[in-house]
């Protein structure tokens, strides 16, 4: 029973791993830029998908941010339009991050691939994963 | 940051390997909430084990964000519009809490964009009693009273820190299976900053930069509705969705062009999305959304 009941928690526990991850590692990584306050966190593994839903305003100022534990690999990202145009694809950038402004109020989706790979004992190893959105305050 | 590292050694990934069969063998939900999903797969577990779900987030702006908007186009400052601090002793059950929780985050927002600094301490402390009686009192320690208080004169720590408290007590929420809580906040959070939004309109007139963000909530709200449909496994999100859907169909009396967005680039290699779809409302759909807002919002408040 003790040993279910700690399986049990340790998906609890991995959760909240991905806060202190997301508050440590990711949220100074945007700098200047104010953070949405939504939590978009996941526990992902290879070979998994996730996918961020968000309107951006006209006039504003935007760091769009890809945190990830380096166990998940190099994660793709890509943001496309409502029309599911690709705008902007990781593939074409230095950095995990992306600073934009925006002309038109629109909704812009942002993927996350986590790269496949084969595990050699079939174990699979899960990394969290972090969408962080900022838009820059006026001064 | 290795994660294996922080909580790889064998007994927890022998006990991760427990826990995924116990779960997988109460039936692993199919939803596409990407907290309750994650949390399903354990660490070790293997790959017969794993049911791929795609995880899908909606964000929703922040209500600093649209205060923030509501400063940049000339808005004064107005404390007659926000909640009354008073109210905070009528809300009685979870729902009424969260939802001005979000409603009370939104006005400090708006207290702490145009630096009214008493305002602000007022309405982080109704935003914190709200949230100890909802158990969530961790977002809002003592430190961060403590940092609210030496923060006041700047404006930016200020509004840094209302969206980490806010953040922090989103994240809390989700990793406890509180999903619906969270959405009820940000619901709340989302519906007074269009209430604000339609109070700066009705002074301003309509036709200006402000109007037009107002119509802009629109695509928020596609977002929003999601988000409490996502999160409505109870039922407990239905009360706030008939509103939310009747909002959405004022706008649907929004036209919309459908043209897709175009990336510009320039010298400074400042990058710009322009293009995109372009929302307008005639001025009966605009008064009718100002009502609308005003009504659901009074409903929540009193």
């Amino acid at each position: 029973m003790i040993i279910i009941m700690l399986g049990l928690m340790l998906p609890i526990l991995a959760s909240s791993q991905c806060r202190r991850f997301t508050k440590v590692s990711c949220i100074p990584a945007l700098g200047e830029y104010v953070p949405n306050e939504n939590f978009n966190s996941a526990i992902l593994i290879p070979g998994d998908e996730a996918e961020l839903m968000m309107t951006f305003y006209a006039g504003q100022d935007y760091r769009v941010l890809i945190c990830t534990e380096d166990i998940l690999g190099e994660v793709g990202f890509k943001l496309t339009d409502d029309g599911g145009k690709t705008i902007f694809n990781s593939e074409n950038l230095d950095a995990a991050f992306m600073d934009f402004s925006v002309d038109h109020t629109q909704q812009v989706k942002v993927n996350l691939t986590v790269p496949d790979r084969a595990s050699p004992n079939n174990l699979v190893h899960q990394g969290c994963a972090t969408v962080l959105v900022g838009y820059k305050e006026k001064g | 940051m290795s994660y294996s590292k922080s909580i790889g050694s064998r007994w927890i990934i022998m006990l991760g390997v427990i826990g995924g069969l116990f779960i997988s063998s109460c039936g692993e939900s199919s939803t596409d909430d990407a907290m309750t999903d994650a949390s399903a797969i354990s660490e070790g577990a293997t790959e017969e084990q794993v049911g791929r779900v795609k995880k899908i987030f909606y964000a929703i702006p922040s209500p600093v964000e649209m205060v923030s908007l509501i400063q940049d186009m000339g808005s004064r400052y107005d404390y007659s519009v926000l909640n009354k601090v008073e109210n905070r002793t009528k809300y009685n059950t979870a729902k009424s809490k969260a939802v001005n929780l979000g409603i009370y985050g939104a006005d400090l927002s708006y207290t702490s964009v145009f630096n009214q600094n008493q305002e602000s301490i007022l309405y982080m402390s109704c935003a914190k009693q709200l949230a100890d009686d909802l158990g969530i009192s961790g977002a809002f320690s003592d430190a961060t009273m403590a940092r609210v208080e030496e923060n006041l004169e700047n404006r930016d720590s200020l509004l840094h820190i209302i969206t980490e408290t806010y953040y922090e007590l989103d994240a809390y929420l989700k990793e406890n299976d509180r999903s619906n809580i969270s959405a009820q906040v940000i619901t709340g959070g989302w519906l007074e900053g269009l209430y604000l939004a339609s109070k700066m309109v009705e002074k301003s007139g309509k036709g200006n930069e402000l109007s037009s963000r107002l119509i802009d909530q629109k695509y928020a709200l596609k977002d929003l509705i999601a988000l409490n449909e996502a999160n409505n496994k109870d039922g407990s999100l239905d009360d706030i969705l008939v509103d939310l859907k009747a909002l959405e169909s004022v706008y649907d009396g929004a036209d919309s062009d459908n043209s897709t967005v175009e990336t510009s680039v320039d010298a400074d290699g400042k990058v710009t999305l322009g293009g995109g779809p372009a929302a307008t409302m005639s001025d009966a759909a605009m008064d009718e959304l100002i009502a609308l807002a005003k009504e659901i919002r009074t409903k929540y408040v009193m």
